[in-house]
C-alpha cells in the first residue's frame, strides 16, 4: 500500500471527513434546502392554482357578462318593441282622434259657411226687392202722369168691392 | 199717490171723449183731391164714410188709389201700399 502511495491513515481520515461532511452536509444545508425548495414549490403550485381558478373566473365573469348583456340586450329589445306599440298605439289613437276633431271642425266651418252663404243670399235677394221695388215706386212717381194716376185711382176704386183689402 | 176723486173723473171723461173723438176721425188720404164720380164709389163701399165728417189729406207718395183711416183702422188701396204688399208677399215667399 505504502508502495502505491496510499497511506492508510489518510484515507481513514479522509472516510471519516468525507463521513462527517456528508453528515453536517445532509443535515444542516441538503435538508433545508429541500425543504425550501418544497416549500418553493408547493407555493409556486398554489399560485398556480390560483392563477387558474382566477382565469377560471375570469372566463367565467366574461361569460356571465356576455350572458347578461345578451338578456339586457334581449330584454331592451322586448321593452323597445312594447314601447314602440304602445307609441303607435297612442300615435294612433291621437291621428284618430285628430282626424275626428279636423271632421267636426270641417263639418262645423262648413255648416258655418252654408249659413253664411244662406243669409248672405237671404240679405241679397231682400236687397234686390227693396230696390225693385223701390224702382218701380220711382218709376210711378216720375212717370205716371196726373191723368194716369185718375185712371189707376179708378180702376182701384172699381175693384175695391171684389178685392181682398189689406187692413191694419 | 191718492189722486182727487174729481180730478180722476174728468179725466176718465176727457179721455173717454178723446177716445171717441179719435174713433170717429177718418182721415182719406189720396195723391191729388178725389172728385164726386170717386168719392161717389167710395161711399158705396164703405158707407159709414157718408155722414161723417172727412179730413182730406194730399200726399204724393200714394201715386195712385186711397188711404182710409177710420180711427185706429187703416184701409189702404193705394198703389203704394200694394207695392208694399207686393214687396212683404215676395219677402215671405223667398223665408
Amino acid at each position: 500500500m505504502d508502495q502505491l502511495g496510499i497511506d492508510i491513515r489518510q484515507l481513514v481520515a479522509q472516510l471519516i471527513n468525507f463521513v462527517l461532511f456528508f453528515i453536517i452536509f445532509k443535515k444542516f444545508i441538503a435538508t433545508p434546502f429541500q425543504s425550501f425548495l418544497n416549500e418553493e414549490r408547493r407555493k409556486e403550485k398554489e399560485r398556480q392554482d390560483i392563477l387558474e381558478k382566477l382565469k377560471k373566473d375570469e372566463e367565467n365573469a366574461a361569460a356571465d357578462k356576455i350572458r347578461m348583456k345578451e338578456v339586457a340586450k334581449k330584454e331592451f329589445e322586448k321593452v323597445l318593441q312594447e314601447a314602440k306599440k304602445e307609441a303607435d298605439e297612442i300615435k294612433n289613437e291621437l291621428i284618430i282622434e285628430a282626424k275626428k276633431e279636423a271632421d267636426e271642425i270641417k263639418i262645423r266651418a262648413k255648416k258655418q259657411v252654408e249659413e253664411e252663404r244662406d243669409k248672405l243670399n237671404q240679405a241679397v235677394k231682400d236687397k234686390m226687392v227693396d230696390l225693385s221695388i223701390a224702382i218701380v215706386d220711382k218709376a210711378f212717381k216720375d212717370f205716371l202722369d196726373g191723368e194716369t194716376k185718375k185712371k189707376i185711382t179708378q180702376h182701384i176704386l172699381n175693384n175695391f168691392g171684389k178685392k181682398v183689402v189689406y187692413e191694419n | 199717490m191718492r189722486i182727487n176723486p174729481f180730478i180722476k173723473e174728468n179725466l176718465k171723461k176727457y179721455l173717454d171723449e178723446s177716445l171717441k173723438n179719435e174713433k170717429d176721425k177718418i182721415t182719406l188720404i189720396s195723391a191729388y183731391a178725389l172728385n164726386n164720380n170717386e168719392l161717389t164709389l167710395l161711399y158705396q163701399y164703405v158707407p159709414r164714410l157718408k155722414n161723417s165728417q172727412i179730413n182730406f189729406e194730399i200726399n204724393k207718395k200714394v201715386i195712385a188709389g186711397v188711404i182710409i183711416k177710420i180711427g185706429s183702422k187703416v184701409i189702404d188701396i193705394s198703389l203704394q201700399g200694394q207695392l208694399n204688399n207686393l214687396k212683404d208677399h215676395i219677402h215671405e215667399i223667398d223665408r
